[in-house]
């Protein structure tokens, strides 16, 4: 940390280095009047120790030229004056602190400056650990040049630099989470939380709770005052993912929360102020639903803002072979096996295939290749588009009988929670869904567990 | 206040290191007393802001070496509206330091 003592009087810079210097981490520089403080401060120091009596110049115009050439740089008042008026002024103009001068400042100069160095030393760790958490996320952009993602990808850069509400469509599997995240990376939030929330995988008895926070004995088994998502994301974004399925009594208190800013935990009159930026996702169609009276009107007129829609994967041509390129070498990277190649046939064979599942399942059929092939190359054989039965037991019973599609749905799932003790990952993951349409279904009792 | 126990007051500042407390008491001494010329030739040119300004700047040096009745002195020059008072203190203030030094 770098610290500058300015005083005229150089006993009193002598000592103050001295016992600053008791820190190997201070590194200490003496000025003894303003002039000469000025023309260093493009060193900008963390600190500065500052006498507010010098032969050429004020502290309080000294402060303001501190201020102008070196923002980040902290002021602590060094002055005999014993006049309090004096440092409630100066505090209030951004000094630091205010420290009477004595024989024994040093003492009071030690604690705070220690204090300071802390501080910095967390702020740093925090700048240099969120550097790291942005090249990684820089590292795993949105994968496509398609004319389609590039016309959404447009839209979303637009639409970031702004703190306009955001809504994102898509099929599932599409890839919404990542789209939302890519959103705030390239927003002024980018050094904020991103906080992701799907409503259909919280039970409905715990979301308001998730969503707002709630203080110690708020209800059975609060044993603790709890952050809400909401709170979470304070100063930077907020993507909650399957708006469309939040309880209509919940829907008027985030309308509260999105309208007025303004959060009240479960349990506390005490109302917050939080500033975040909104992203929201379904895959159903919200303006029916607000017809059929289950999704406020109010809200939806709220939510309203850039409408933003992730294509399917079948639609986006060639990026299926560049997608199919980085899950090849994700997958060899985190199994140490070396990238492979995929075959002009399994090129074919990738590119005429329709993809229900999305870049989800895209993602799974790349993994399987991976495992099944031997060779460095992929070949169309290693390609298996049929999906992955585990269970010996007949998928369909009776597939003379008639039934809707959303019956054979339900059939292949309940068929799948049996056969996986009711792991609702481990079957989104073999159907290539998302786990919100296993929790949906749940939900709705259409399968048990 | 003998020079004895100036150096008292200083190895206990400078854990009892005494080349660094003998070099402070040296420096700290030939400064008060270029101070001391400056606020004498401020008194004597009847010059109010230089004198509050060179007594101000003396005033911490004071606490120091503990001369409690210099630094009582010097925030009352320091709190002085009157002219004629500052002029008339400072005289005190001057000849107090003068003293104090030549027992060093």
């Amino acid at each position: 940390m770098k610290i500058f003592i300015v005083d005229d009087n150089q006993d009193f810079c002598d000592l103050q280095s001295y016992y600053l210097s008791q820190n190997k981490a201070f590194e200490i520089e003496c000025f003894y009047d303003g002039k000469s403080l000025i023309s260093a401060l493009r060193d900008k120091p963390n600190l500065i120790l500052l006498d507010y009596y010098l032969p050429d110049y004020n502290g309080q115009d000294l402060m303001r030229i501190i201020k102008e050439k070196s923002d980040q740089s902290e002021v602590i008042l060094v002055s005999g004056q014993e006049d309090v008026s004096l440092a409630v002024k100066l505090l209030k103009e951004g000094a630091y602190d205010y420290i009477e001068k004595n024989e024994n400042t040093h003492k009071r100069l030690w604690t705070i400056t220690n204090h300071l160095y802390k501080t910095f030393s967390l702020e740093k760790k925090n700048k240099e650990l969120q550097e790291k958490l942005n090249e990684k996320k820089d590292k795993n952009p949105i994968i496509g040049n398609c004319d389609a993602l590039l016309n959404t990808l447009s839209i979303a850069n637009k639409s970031a630099k702004t703190n306009i509400n955001i809504w994102v469509t898509g099929d599932t599997g599409t890839g919404k989470e990542l789209l939302a995240s890519y959103i705030h990376q390239n927003s002024k939030y980018k050094n904020k939380p991103f906080v992701a929330v799907n409503i259909t995988a919280i039970p409905s008895e715990l979301i308001e709770s998730e969503l707002f926070g709630h203080k110690k004995g708020a209800f059975t088994g609060a044993s603790s005052d709890r952050m809400g998502k909401f709170e979470k994301a304070n100063g930077g974004t907020l993507f909650l993912d399957e708006i469309a399925e939040l309880d209509i009594s919940l829907q008027a208190k985030l309308l509260r929360a999105i309208q007025e800013k303004e959060i009240t935990k479960l349990g506390e009159n005490k109302v917050r102020k939080i500033h975040f930026r909104l992203i929201v996702a379904t895959h159903q169609d919200l303006k029916k639903l607000v017809v059929e009276k289950k999704f406020r009107e109010d809200l939806y007129y709220r939510l309203m803002g850039v409408k933003i829609e992730l294509p399917p994967l079948h639609k986006r041509g060639s990026d299926i072979i560049l997608l199919s390129q980085h899950f090849i070498k994700t997958f060899a990277k985190e199994n140490d096996m070396q990238a492979k190649t995929l075959t002009d046939e399994s090129k074919k064979k990738l590119l005429s295939y329709s993809f229900p599942g999305n870049i989800r399942e895209l993602k799974s059929i790349i993994d399987l290749a991976m495992v099944l092939s031997e060779g460095p190359t992929i070949e169309d054989k290693h390609i298996q588009l049929e999906g992955i039965n585990t269970s010996k037991a007949p998928l369909i019973n009776d597939p003379n009988e008639n039934k809707t599609l959303k019956q054979y749905t339900r059939e292949i799932v309940q068929h799948y929670l049996n056969s996986n003790n009711g792991n609702i990952e481990k079957v989104a993951e073999l159907l290539d869904i998302g786990k919100s349409s296993i929790y949906r279904m749940l939900k709705e009792n259409e399968v048990s567990r | 206040m003998t020079k004895k126990e100036a150096m008292l007051i200083f190895l206990e500042k400078f854990n009892n290191d005494n080349n660094l407390a003998e070099d402070f008491f040296i420096k700290s001494t030939t400064r008060l007393k270029e101070d001391l010329e400056l606020l004498n030739h401020s008194i004597n040119s009847n010059k109010i802001e230089d004198i509050k300004f060179h007594v101000h700047k003396m005033k911490y040096t004071c606490s120091l070496y503990k001369w409690e009745e210099l630094v009582a002195l010097a925030k009352e020059i320091g709190l002085e509206t009157s002219n004629q008072n500052i002029n008339l203190k400072s005289k005190q203030f001057l000849s107090i330091l003068q003293e104090n030094l030549s027992k060093f």
